[in-house]
């Protein structure tokens, strides 16, 4: 890329995040046949590259107009093998690796970044990329406590970067059309609402051991307290509080996202909350491996979310006229007749996309709103966590949806959001 | 409780945490009683004052985030320029309201240095403590750039006059990863200042911030600030 093209971008970039125009024009000149050319490619790299952020990596590997030239990761294993992934698809052997994130974002090359990390690790390289000017999508939950959600939608704003979160549910045929059948009253007047998501489990107290060869443990404690290595490293930290909130937070993500959707609630948040979990007493897990809590909101509807045990996985909207439920694969309603309804032209017709990453490709091109844009997803976790603090206090928490507070309850806001390991800081 | 906390002084990370487990659970049931927190808090501040391992102070640290009122800043004030301890012990004092906290962390500001250092001017810019903009100030020339770019941002986080003051003239000067960090910081009081209705002053630093040796992001934020504030009309 010469300097007159970066030149070029970077002045509509600049104008099209502040008014909202597409700033990647088309220039098929440029491009051979069956190639994308240079001005409509997104320079991309990945941060993260576990499971999660591998399969993120090649969902977008898979799409002609992005091109792949860097990786980040803790662990080596992961980064090596992400870059020979890379590498491959690119038929040379210049995709650059880094242990430190910020580098990654510092290149100056890039368009937009993709984000898998666990999630204590989520709000400072967004806001980093964000503040670099870098688009951004983004592994769910949205963040690891409502304070850097908070901050980390005022800094999507600030730069006017797109931002998608991967909840990728709201690209899926079944989960629109519930949606859109609930937010067009076909179920009459919603009354309540059921969100079931999956159950935990602990284990035992894991020994201090060696940090496995090529995981920089600091680096992946990052801003979360100093602990000795005990084994658990890619996939099991989601069962530790200091890292996630469990099941809970992982899958509210999801299906309450879902809820809110069809609720029309995705910019704000309940009014009341109030519930109880069950918590491991020993070993090195700490998340609540069953729940249950109830979330009114301000029309009065309560939403009851709870692990599977309690209530179906998937979310389920109850109306004065009828139910609709959905979970992946499925969609029902009762009365069945629901289903065949059609939304008329003059109805709400929700934001459609059925390729998720697509949909941010797309969006990084007009400047458009994603699917799955950073409130959204900001709101949507806000209930687990808030679910979480309701948890750990036992008591009936008041909550202001606009100031993000809660009302006379001072320990519940001091779980609000929680101290950094120096020197990180957001 | 006077058994459990024993096993809290000779807790170690990989044995069982059963007892620490009981002392959440009373800390969660006597939630609401200050009477209760009170003496629980006394207890635990007593495990800080022993010669418990590491972890348990940890533990210590982390319910005195929940419970802990003025009466623990003193001995949390003592680790605050320890290579082990500041962390654990901003973990509580970041969430402990009210200004003997911040006085602790004001007074450690001056003798901490390296990581906790920057733990310290971290914590005191997610307190919004008005009390350390100007300290703060000083900070964002200092030649460790990861304290300096720290400072910037606390004192982003803050965004009092002081604040605004500082970082309009670090602004000009400020160099290498520091300047983004800064700009980032002033552009955050810029909107501070706008949300507060000083549209006018918002305006100047939106304006300031558009120049061309900007960096391209700043420029758009700076941009989308006048858009945003209604300033340009």
């Amino acid at each position: 890329m010469n300097r007159l093209e970066v030149n070029r971008r970077g002045f509509l970039r600049m104008a099209g995040a502040a008014v909202g125009f597409p700033y990647l024009v088309s220039s098929s000149a440029l491009g051979g046949a069956g190639s994308t050319a240079a001005s409509e490619r997104i320079v991309m790299g990945s941060i993260g590259v576990g499971g999660m952020g591998t399969g993120d990596m090649q969902g977008f590997l898979s799409k002609k107009e992005v091109q792949y030239v860097a990786v980040c990761d803790v662990d080596k294993g992961h980064r090596d093998s992400a870059k020979d992934i890379v590498d491959k698809k690119n038929g040379n052997r210049d995709c650059a690796t880094y242990l430190d994130f910020r580098e990654l974002i510092g290149r100056g090359d890039l368009n937009a970044v993709a984000l898998a990390l666990p999630d204590h690790w989520h709000s400072i390289p967004a806001i980093a990329a964000a503040r670099a000017g870098l688009d951004i999508h983004a592994q769910k939950p949205f963040a690891r406590t409502i304070r850097e959600g908070r901050a980390m939608c005022e800094a999507v704003e600030r730069y006017g970067i797109v931002w998608e979160t991967g909840s990728q549910q709201r690209s899926e045929g079944n989960f629109h059309r519930a949606c859109e059948l609930v937010r067009n009253g076909r179920i009459g007047k919603i009354e309540r609402v059921e969100v079931g998501l999956p159950t935990g489990s602990g284990t035992g107290n894991n020994p201090v051991q060696e940090v496995p060869p090529g995981v920089d443990w600091d680096w992946w404690l990052g801003p979360a307290p100093w602990l000795p290595y005990r084994g658990v490293l890619h996939g099991d930290w989601r069962w530790i509080m200091d890292y996630s909130g469990g099941q809970l937070t992982d899958w509210a993500g999801h299906h309450i996202d879902i809820a809110h959707w069809g609720m029309d609630t995705e910019r704000t948040g309940p009014v009341e909350i109030e519930g109880s979990g069950v918590y491991p007493k020993d070993g090195i897990y700490d998340v609540p491996t069953e729940y249950k809590f109830t979330c009114k909101y301000a029309n009065g509807v309560v939403m009851t979310v709870a692990n599977n045990k309690q209530i179906p996985q998937g979310t389920k909207w109850y109306g004065d006229k009828g139910s609709v439920y959905v979970r992946r694969g499925h969609l029902e309603a009762e009365p069945a007749s629901i289903l065949n309804e059609v939304i008329g032209p003059d109805e709400v017709h929700l934001y459609e996309s059925r390729d998720h990453k697509q949909n941010f490709l797309d969006c990084v091109k007009s400047r458009k709103e994603t699917i799955a844009p950073a409130e959204v997803g900001h709101r949507s976790i806000s209930v687990g966590l808030l679910g979480e603090i309701a948890m750990r206090t036992e008591t009936k928490l008041k909550w202001d949806p606009e100031k993000e507070v809660f009302l006379d309850n001072d320990v519940a806001n001091r779980l609000l959001g929680r101290s950094m390991r120096a020197p990180w800081h957001l | 409780m006077e058994e459990l906390l024993e096993k809290v002084k000779t807790y170690d990370w990989g044995q069982s945490r059963a007892a620490l487990t009981e002392i959440t659970e009373a800390i969660k049931k006597a939630h609401g009683n200050k009477e209760e927190t009170a003496k629980i808090e006394k207890d635990l501040l007593g495990v800080l004052d022993s010669d418990a391992k590491r972890a348990g102070k940890q533990f210590v640290c982390r319910q005195l985030s929940i419970i802990g009122t003025d009466a623990s800043v003193p001995a949390l004030g003592k680790m605050l320029t320890g290579e082990e301890t500041s962390d654990m012990a901003r973990y509580a004092l970041e969430r402990i309201p009210g200004s003997a906290a911040d006085e602790a962390l004001l007074g450690a500001l001056g003798k901490a240095t390296g990581k906790p250092k920057v733990g310290i001017v971290n914590t005191l810019g997610q307190r919004k403590c008005s009390k350390a903009s100007g300290p703060l100030a000083g900070l964002m020339g200092d030649s460790d750039e990861t304290l300096a770019a720290a400072a910037a941002a606390a004192l982003g986080e803050i965004a009092d006059s002081v604040a605004c003051e500082a970082l309009a003239k670090a602004a000009g000067t400020a160099k290498g990863k520091v300047r983004l960090r800064v700009l980032d910081a002033y552009l955050k009081c810029a909107d501070a200042m706008s949300k507060s209705g000083k549209k006018t002053e918002a305006r100047a630093i939106y304006t300031a911030l558009q120049k061309g040796d900007m960096p391209t992001p700043i420029r758009t934020a700076a941009l989308r600030g006048v858009i945003g504030s209604g300033a340009s009309r």
